[in-house]
């Protein structure tokens, strides 16, 4: 009895022993951790897997161009699958901070799940710098606060209608009416007061305001209220699956209204797939959509190469167009890698002075230049471009219709 | 402009979906007695059957109709015999937790296979519109409710006339009864609960052009059935019928006339359910004893 307590005391020891060298050939030899908490499963996992597929190509391009390592570490990823769960979503955040000890983290994807991260990661005084690629809720925004290590790239919900308004302004003038149909889940409610604010603010007449229940069999009946009302412009706030059946509805009721306003559903392939001929004319906005101009970053032309370049790249390897979380996951994955390739250190305070200081070209931006929003310090990405559906040939292209330098379409009425 | 032409024809078309949506749901728990929580997962089904099937191969929905039926009733029957079979004397919770379990993992399962996207069928009736004046008639909620008045026609029809639908009816009045006049009650809920995939399947498939496709899109439509058969009662196909359209009235018109009615409309379905299940718990057209 007691000769067996020795011997489990001995292997203990040896255990604690071999982990302890474990642990020291680990630091000697230095590593950069990711973490990335993505949809991988459930409800939103065509989004966890754009994440999953931006940061991959990411890594891929690194290594191609710079190898195996960042900053002399080794880099390590470590996704975690948040089964687009909330509950699941908060234990794998104090797993990657707690137990994983990560050196930053990119994701998770879209607002809900992104939204429930909030508290565990800000709840660790040595929190390590997160950077956003998707998540557009204000919510989010208010909850994060101004804390310094926090890096959003995606625009917030208001940065839509900043840009849908700016669109419109200039496309047809401000002496118009504007009709919203809004839904009553988090996505129409997190949209509307902003989406009203600018509007009104731009001189625009509101002539209806028509709520509609978020996975209604029937949209009909806001629709023909806001026929009624005789609007120019009818602007939808809606997440992709109740967009595809009012989409067809608005179609098949030939409203007869000018201007369809969208927001991000447009430029999503299964909305366009989904809704086939009524994506006629709907307008959306977006920090990325095929067919941008923008070009190579001189400095690092292989990692941020022009959006054209990108884009073939992207369709050689998927075989289909780059969706926007993808090119925001890659964009992303590529600035933590250069943070830590540049200062040769995990430290957040080092990566955190560092991407502040930075401005690249990119893919989807101009500028990767971080900047204050409403509230959180560090914002980038939150110039995005507005485009239209317009059919060509057998199918349907997007038309950037604004900004005007990258414009290659004008706003067109629609029949 | 006057809202009241609108509305009817709203209201009657959503009336046709719904009782699409509760006519199988309403047939297994009405003969059976069990609450089919996989419902809404073999409407799902239908509908992705025939998204793929318009995708793939370029096939309308309407005519795949009749194949995938077929489908449909195979997988309900073999459903049947593999599981609820098993519990048709267990206590209810046992039957409700087999078949939301049952709902689950076919739901599970549409996510890894087909992802969580939102897919519609566009076949060109599915966009267009007959109009009258300043209301329209949109065609693809048109075939929906020609559909719904087909099914329920033939099922009345089998009901009353057919040897295996009357034998359906014994069994759904009285299965002890019907046991001790000979008629193979376990065979006829297998039949019952196979028709009722299959009318489930076939609402899928109308459905593919009318709402969005997911993986989740079940369960809101099994919430619709419940409201029906409690608003109508049970054993009366005609009761469900007219509790499709009350509830489609109800919710159309709240939408049309309450400011911000839209909204809410959906809520109606629960006040009605509370307040039948209060004035009268057997439904309108149930039987107090049932």
């Amino acid at each position: 009895m007691l000769n067996g307590f020795w011997n489990l005391v001995y292997a203990m020891g040896l255990g604690v022993l071999s982990l302890g060298i474990g642990l020291s050939s680990a630091e000697a030899q230095g590593v950069f951790k990711i973490g990335a908490p993505a949809s991988l499963s459930g409800k939103y996992v065509a989004y966890g897997v754009q994440a999953k597929n931006g940061i991959e190509h990411a890594l891929e391009m690194w290594k191609a161009t710079r190898g195996d390592s960042a900053g002399g570490r080794k880099i390590e990823l470590i996704f975690a699958d948040t089964q687009s769960d909330n509950a699941l979503t908060v234990s794998i955040i104090n797993d990657l901070i707690q137990t994983q000890k990560v050196d930053l983290i990119i994701g998770p994807d879209g607002s809900n799940v992104a939204a429930t991260a909030v508290p565990p990661w800000k709840k660790f005084k040595e929190r390590p710098i997160w950077i956003l690629p998707g998540g557009s809720s204000s919510k989010i925004e208010k909850e994060v606060g101004p804390d310094p290590y926090f890096f959003h790239t995606y625009a917030w919900a208001y940065y839509y209608h900043i840009n849908n308004v700016d669109a419109l302004k200039a496309a047809v003038g401000t002496k118009k009416k504007v009709a919203f149909v809004f839904t009553d889940g988090a996505y129409g409610r997190a949209h509307i007061d902003d989406a009203r604010r600018y509007v009104k603010e731009a001189g625009f007449e509101i002539v209806a305001n028509e709520l509609v229940r978020e996975g209604s069999a029937d949209f009909n009946s806001a629709i023909i209220k806001v026929r009624a009302t005789r609007p120019d412009i009818l602007y939808a706030l809606m997440q992709t699956t109740d967009a595809v059946q009012f989409a067809k509805q608005v179609y098949t009721a030939k409203t007869g209204i000018p201007y369809l306003v969208g927001t991000a559903q447009a430029q999503l392939t299964e909305w366009q797939q989904a809704v086939g001929e009524a994506q006629n004319c709907w307008t959306g906005v977006t920090t990325w959509v095929n067919g941008l101009a923008y070009p190579a970053d001189p400095r690092e032309p292989k990692l941020l190469p022009a959006a054209a370049a990108w884009e073939a790249a992207w369709r050689a390897k998927y075989g289909k167009e780059p969706e926007f979380l993808e090119a925001g996951y890659y964009v992303s994955t590529v600035l933590a890698l250069l943070a830590v390739e540049a200062t040769k250190s995990v430290d957040r305070d080092v990566l955190k002075t560092w991407l502040v200081g930075q401005d690249y070209k990119s893919p989807m931006g101009l500028h990767s230049k971080f900047k204050p929003s409403e509230i959180t310090p560090h914002q980038a990405f939150g110039e995005m471009v507005v485009f239209q559906r317009v059919k060509e040939g057998n199918g349907y292209v997007s038309k950037l219709i604004f900004p005007k330098d990258i414009a290659n379409g004008t706003l067109q009425t629609c029949k | 402009m006057s809202l009241l032409p609108q509305f009817l024809i709203d209201s009657i078309l959503l009336g046709g979906l719904y009782t699409l949506m509760a006519i199988g749901f309403a047939l297994a728990f009405g003969v059976t007695r069990i609450i089919n929580f996989a419902h809404g997962e073999f409407i799902m089904l239908g509908a992705y059957a025939a998204f793929w099937l318009f995708t793939g191969w370029g096939l309308d929905p309407l005519a795949v109709m009749p194949a995938v039926i077929v489908l449909g009733f195979a997988c309900g029957w073999l459903l049947f015999k593999a599981f609820i079979e098993r519990v048709l004397t267990a206590p209810n919770i046992n039957q409700i937790l087999l078949t939301f379990a049952i709902g689950l993992v076919i739901q599970h399962i549409a996510v890894i296979l087909w992802s969580g996207n939102s897919r519609s069928t566009t076949p060109e009736y599915a966009l267009k519109a007959l109009t009258i004046g300043d209301a329209f008639i949109p065609y693809g909620r048109l075939i929906g409710c020609g559909v719904a008045v087909l099914l329920v026609a033939m099922l009345i029809a089998w009901l009353k006339w057919a040897e295996d639908g009357r034998a359906v009816r014994a069994v759904a009045q009285n299965s002890d009864a019907a046991t001790l006049m000979g008629i193979n009650v376990k065979g006829i809920y297998a039949l019952s609960f196979a028709l009722s995939s299959a009318l489930g399947v076939a609402t899928g498939v109308v459905v593919s052009f009318i709402i969005t496709v997911t993986p989740f899109m079940g369960f809101p439509m099994l919430v619709k059935a419940v409201a029906i058969v409690i608003v109508a009662g049970m054993g009366s196909i005609v009761g469900m019928v007219v509790g499709a359209f009350v509830l489609a009235f109800a919710e159309t018109g709240f939408a049309y006339y309450v400011a911000e009615g839209s909204g809410w409309a959906e809520g109606v379905a629960f006040v009605l359910i509370t307040a039948i299940l209060i004035i009268r718990p057997y439904g309108l057209f149930g039987d107090a004893e049932a």
